[in-house]
This record gives C-alpha cells, structure tokens and sequence, in this order.
C-alpha cells in the first residue's frame, strides 16, 4: 500500500473517532484533531502532486485554435477537478471537525480558470462561427444559382409571353376580318366606337324589351298555337338583331384588351381574367337570349385555354424567386451576424495571436470598411424596415469589467442627494464617508484641509484621498471637511466663498461663486456654495428658505436642467434654460417648465 | 429583459445607461439610470428618473417629466 492510500485510510479513521466522540459527547483531543488535520494536509498535497504531474504536459505553445481547443478543454476539466477535489476535502473537514482546514498549498493556474474559460469560450465561438459561416456561404451558392436560374426562366418566360400574345390577337384578327364585324379591326380609337355603340344598344335592348313584352302579353291573353310560333319568331329575330348589336360591343371591349399587349406575368394573368370575364359574359348572353349560330369566337377559346397552362405554370416560377430572396436575405444576415461576432476584439486577438490575421483594427472601422464594399442589390423593392422606437430596450447587460461601477454609483447617488437637498428633502443621516465639510470651524489659511475618514462608502478611496489632498481655496481661509452622505441636522449660517474640487482640477479661481454651469460631477461640490452664498439660506430640518427677489436665471446651454443648477439660481424641477423665478422665496414657480432629463450635449 | 440595478440598459438610439437604483411606487418601477459615457468606462451627467413601458410589444423607457411627479418620486430615491 502506498502513502497515499495510507494517509487516506489514516483521515478515515481519525475521522470517524472524531464523529464517534462527538455523537457520544466525547471530547476530541487536540492531538487527534491535530493528526486529523495533518492528515487532509497531506491528502491534499498528495492530490496537488496528481494533478501537477497530469497539468505539466498541458504547458505548451499551439500551434492552431483547434489544438488549443483540446489544450484548454484537457486543462480546464484538471483545474476543475482539482478545485472540486479541494472543495469537498474543506466540506468534509469542516462538516468533521467545525472547524476550517487553513493553510493549504497553493493549485497551479487556479485564479486563471476563468481566464482559460474565457479563452476557450472565444476559441469555440470563433470555430462554431467560422463552421457556420461556410455553411451557410455554400448554401447562398446554391442559392444564388438557382435564383439565377430561376431569372432566366422568368426572361424567357416573359419572351414566350409576347409571342403568347401575338398569337392571341392574330387569331382575333383573323376570326373577326372573316365576319360581318371586321370593320371592328380598323378601329383607332375603339373607346369612342363603343361610345358611338351606345345609342344603337339601348335601342336595340328598347326594341327586344318591347318584343318580349308584347309576347308575354299575347301568351297570356291565349293565343293558338301558330301565333304563338309566328310570334315567337318575331322574338327571336328581335334578339338577333339586339345580339348583333351586342357582339360588336363584346368584340370591341375584347379587341381593346387583346391588343394591349403584357409580357410580365402579374400583367398578363390580369389581363387574360379580364378577358375571361368579357368571354363568360358574352357566352352566358348567348345562352340566354338562345343564340344557336357557331360561335365565331371558338378559335379563340380554344387558343385561350391552350396558352393558359404555360401562363399558370410561370407562377411557380415567380413564387420560387420571391421564397429563394427572401432565404437569401436571411441567410445574408445571419452571415453578417457571425462574421460580426468574429471581428469582436477577444476573437480577433486570438487570430492574431496565431497568424490567422497579422494586424485588426478596431470592430468600428471593420464595419465602415464593409460598408463601402458596393454590392448589387439582389430585390428591386425593399420590405418594410423594421421601425425602432429610440427609447426601446434593446439588451440588458452586466456592467462592464471596466466601469467602476462604486465610484459610478456614489457619483450618482451625490447627485440625487444634492439635488434632493436643494429641493429641501431632508434626508437620513447616512454613515459618514471620505470627506467631509465642516462650516462651523473658524477660517484658519489659506489651505483647505480635507479631513478623509475611512468609511464603509463604496467611494473609490484611492481617488478621493488624492483628489482631497490637491483642495486649495484661493479665496478664503476654511478649514473644511466636506460631508457627501450630508446629513442636514448640519446649521450652517455663513457666506463663506467656498471653491472647491474633489477631482483632480484644482479650482484656485478667486471666484465668488461664479459657477457657469453647475456640474454635478461627483468632483464639484459647487452646491454647498451656491446654497451658502444665497442670503438667508440654512441648512436645517426644515426646507431651505431664499430670498429670490433679484435671481435671475442665465441662458445657459444646459439641456438636462433639473440636474445641473445656475450660478446663483435655485435648482428647480421645473427649471428653464431662460427663466425667471417668481419672487415668492415659497412657491419656487417658474414661468416656462423645464423638460426633465434631457441630452449630455451642451454640458459643462 | 429583466431590468435590475447594477444593470446596463442599452437602447435602440445605441445610448447607454447604468441602472443606479430602483423605488416602487403604486404599482409601477421607477429606475434612477445614469448615462454612459462612449469608452463605457464611466458615467455622464445625463441623469434620468424613468419607468418601463411597452410599445408595440416593445419594452421602452419612459422619462418621469413633471414637477408633480418628480417631487412624489425622489424622496423616495433619497429616503432609500
């Protein structure tokens, strides 16, 4: 048996007279504990020997992303274990013993796990993208080709279409000179012929209305048998004098649709059911007025029913085109999707790093630079775009590892508060943070003392202590500490001129407050002065009371208002970049309401 | 998309914000969101007090405009 096995039989036992002793109510002798503790020491160290002699092979430089693929998953799955393996030996010890297992060696690259996940995270992506990539540029390929193949078709359908139609109206014109109608054929204008028809129509209908009226009348008056086919004939041959009337009309509404001649299929389909429409009509009036003669027109019908097919199958045609654009159009932005992901800076470092790519520049200028790559438009028209609503929400993501988001959220939580102070809302007193103004103290120099307290403020300390240490007032003699968690139980009656930055710009302006455009940086404190340098004004319990009678609000380009305050006027909700405020110090009414919010552009 | 403080709200007109803090006042979210700038390595002066709203199936924010509503809304910001 070696060690290793050794020492583990040894942690089991010392083990279970550990859990023995204290289920019975023992009490576990240091020298147990000691050995026990001694044990998973050297379990542990035995496991970190495994695990460096399995890890040591795994040091090497690759040559390609698919090796380092397998390199990083190989080592990745070892850290993994190991640190698995050290989890649950801590557990089982503490769960043991109530106690910690400290001082622990050290596993190789431990801290570097993510960074190796990170890494192999990117390496896949960037395979599984470049796999998709060629995918789907086979595919657009094919597509291509067959959308190619497809526009021909449709060419030479369209040539085949007016050769359709050629025939259609030969066979017309041949049909029409062979009957009394062919003066139809030399009609210029053949609106007006059916115009000039119309007097001819109604009279003939007049005469075949009075025909068959009469008719009925005298079959119901009774009249024999003989008069009654005498009759009828006289019936009969006024509907043929009235249908003559009627095909000149029929074949002069056909003869303007067939000669207009279509080649495009949408055009030709709307066509030949225009045309359907006029034959059924005309057939149907045959059939009701008793119209036994040979249709002169059954060539044509015929003709019709023949070309039909080809017509009907160029749809297909059409259909495959559109359904073909429209895959291609979204395989292209699937395409543009991955190979935009691929151009991410993590990606494009590992390329670089194994000569895929010598140099890359920023994803930025990848975009303009495809962007100015002319490609031909592959759709004449363009769907609908996709209307974006400027304030959606498109993602929600973490924050980025290299925002600070302390010092972000302190900033902003500065800003509330001052703001909320010049509304007069009092606010909890808070923990006191980094700095801290006091107004009371008497003026002592010219040098502004910033008293830095340690706090449990989230306030980047390293910033502010240097920050502080750079105060100067160049105007009075303050020693200050400035409060940023301001509780405002803080009585402060005094006009004192207070200049200072908690950034690094050094105000050393001799100043009387003059602040142009209040910055609510997290490094301008110019609040305090303004809310000092107005007469009358005191930091209480209750709401602050001003006397406003010669404020007078300058034109300043400040867009998001409510945030930023005017040298010497109050902070308002509903301030304006042009107002004035009403003498009332109470009622704080402006004239013109200022837009919450608003754009960064012309701060500061 | 769920919308929490210490979140980055990003927006169709590609602006940014960081998500400060959050306040519950009947029945609706307000967000106190703060600009960021264009590196993303910190925040502007662009300050927002906004709700959530849908539009055409769309989540969008919406401005808190308004004295009235303002005054109703950041003491609770503030008291937090």
């Amino acid at each position: 048996m070696n060690n290793a096995e050794m020492q583990k039989n040894l942690y089991r036992i010392l083990r279970m007279n550990i859990i023995l002793a204290k289920s019975s109510g023992e009490i576990v002798t240091e020298d147990t504990l000691q050995s026990f503790d001694d044990a998973a020491k050297k379990i542990d160290d035995d496991n970190n020997l495994k695990y460096e002699k399995a890890t040591k092979d795994l040091y090497y430089t690759t040559t390609t992303l698919e090796e380092e693929e397998k390199r990083l998953e190989k080592l990745i799955s070892l850290i993994d274990e190991r640190l698995e393996e050290r989890k649950t030996l801590l557990a089982d010890y503490k769960e043991t013993t109530n106690r910690e297992l400290e001082a622990l060696g050290y596993i190789k690259d431990e801290e570097k796990i993510d960074e190796y996940k990170e890494r192999l995270v990117n390496i896949k992506n960037y395979l599984s993208n470049k796999e998709s990539i060629l995918k789907i540029e086979d595919e657009l390929k094919l597509l291509h080709n067959e959308l190619d193949i497809c526009y021909n078709n449709k060419q030479l359908d369209e040539n085949n279409n007016y050769e359709l139609e050629e025939s259609l109206l030969n066979t017309f014109k041949k049909i029409v000179s062979n009957s009394e109608y062919s003066d139809i054929l030399k009609a210029v204008d053949v609106n007006f012929e059916l115009e000039k028809l119309k007097p001819s129509m109604e009279e003939a209908q007049k005469t075949l209305n009075t025909f068959d009226s009469a008719f009925n009348n005298l079959k119901r008056a009774g009249i024999g048998f003989d008069s009654e086919l005498e009759y009828s004939s006289y019936v009969d041959e006024a509907r043929k004098s009235f249908y003559q009337v009627k095909e000149q009309e029929f074949l002069y509404r056909i003869y303007k649709v067939i000669i207009d001649s279509k080649n495009i299929y949408t055009e030709l389909s709307e066509k030949r059911s225009e045309l359907d429409k006029i034959l059924e009509e005309r057939l149907h009036l045959r059939v009701e007025l008793g119209i036994v003669d040979a249709d002169i027109l059954n060539d044509l019908y015929t003709l019709i029913d023949k070309q039909k097919e080809s017509i009907l199958k160029q749809k297909e045609n059409i259909d495959r085109i559109t359904e073909i654009e429209d895959i291609i159009k979204y395989r292209e932005k699937q395409l543009e999707e991955l190979k935009e992901d691929n151009q991410k800076v993590e990606i494009l470092s590992l390329l670089q790093e194994f000569g895929i790519i010598d140099v890359y520049e920023t994803p930025e200028v990848n975009k303009i630079e495809d962007k100015e790559v002319d490609e031909e438009p592959i759709f004449e028209e363009e769907t609908e775009e996709e209307v974006l609503i400027p304030n959606m929400v498109v993602e929600v993501i973490d924050p980025y590892e290299y925002l600070n988001l302390s010092f972000a959220r302190s900033k902003a939580d500065t800003v509330m508060r001052r703001v909320g102070k010049s509304l007069g809302y009092v606010q909890e007193a808070k923990k006191e943070s980094l700095v801290t103004f006091d107004f009371d103290k008497p003026k002592e120099d010219k040098e502004v003392k910033a008293d830095i307290q340690n706090s449990n403020n989230d306030i980047a300390n390293n910033d502010i202590v240097s920050d502080v240490n750079k105060l100067t007032n160049a105007n009075d003699n303050i020693n200050t500490t400035v409060n940023t968690n301001t509780n405002t139980n803080t009585n402060t009656n005094t006009n004192t001129n207070i200049n200072t930055n908690i950034n690094t710009d050094v105000n050393t302006d001799n100043s009387n407050l003059n602040v142009d455009n209040f910055n609510n940086n997290f490094g301008n404190t110019n609040s305090y002065d303004i809310l000092n340098s107005l007469n009358n004004f005191k930091m209480s319990d209750e709401k602050p009371k001003m006397d406003f009678s010669e404020i007078e609000a300058s034109s300043s380009n400040i867009d998001n208002d409510f945030w930023s305050v005017n040298d010497d006027v109050f902070p308002n909700i509903d301030s304006n970049k042009d107002y004035k405020i009403n003498q009332n110090k109470d009622t704080f009414k402006l004239n013109s309401p200022l837009e919450f919010g608003g754009s960064n552009e012309n701060r500061n | 998309m769920k919308i929490e403080i210490n979140k980055i709200i990003k927006l169709a007109n590609k602006e940014e914000y960081l998500v400060i803090d959050k306040v519950h006042m009947g029945k609706i979210d307000y967000y106190y969101i703060a600009g960021l700038n264009e590196e993303k390595n910190d925040i502007t002066n662009n300050y927002k007090i906004v709700t959530l709203i849908n539009i055409n199936d769309n989540l969008c924010i919406d401005e808190v405009l308004g004295e009235d509503k303002l005054k109703e809304i950041l003491p609770l910001f503030i008291n937090k």
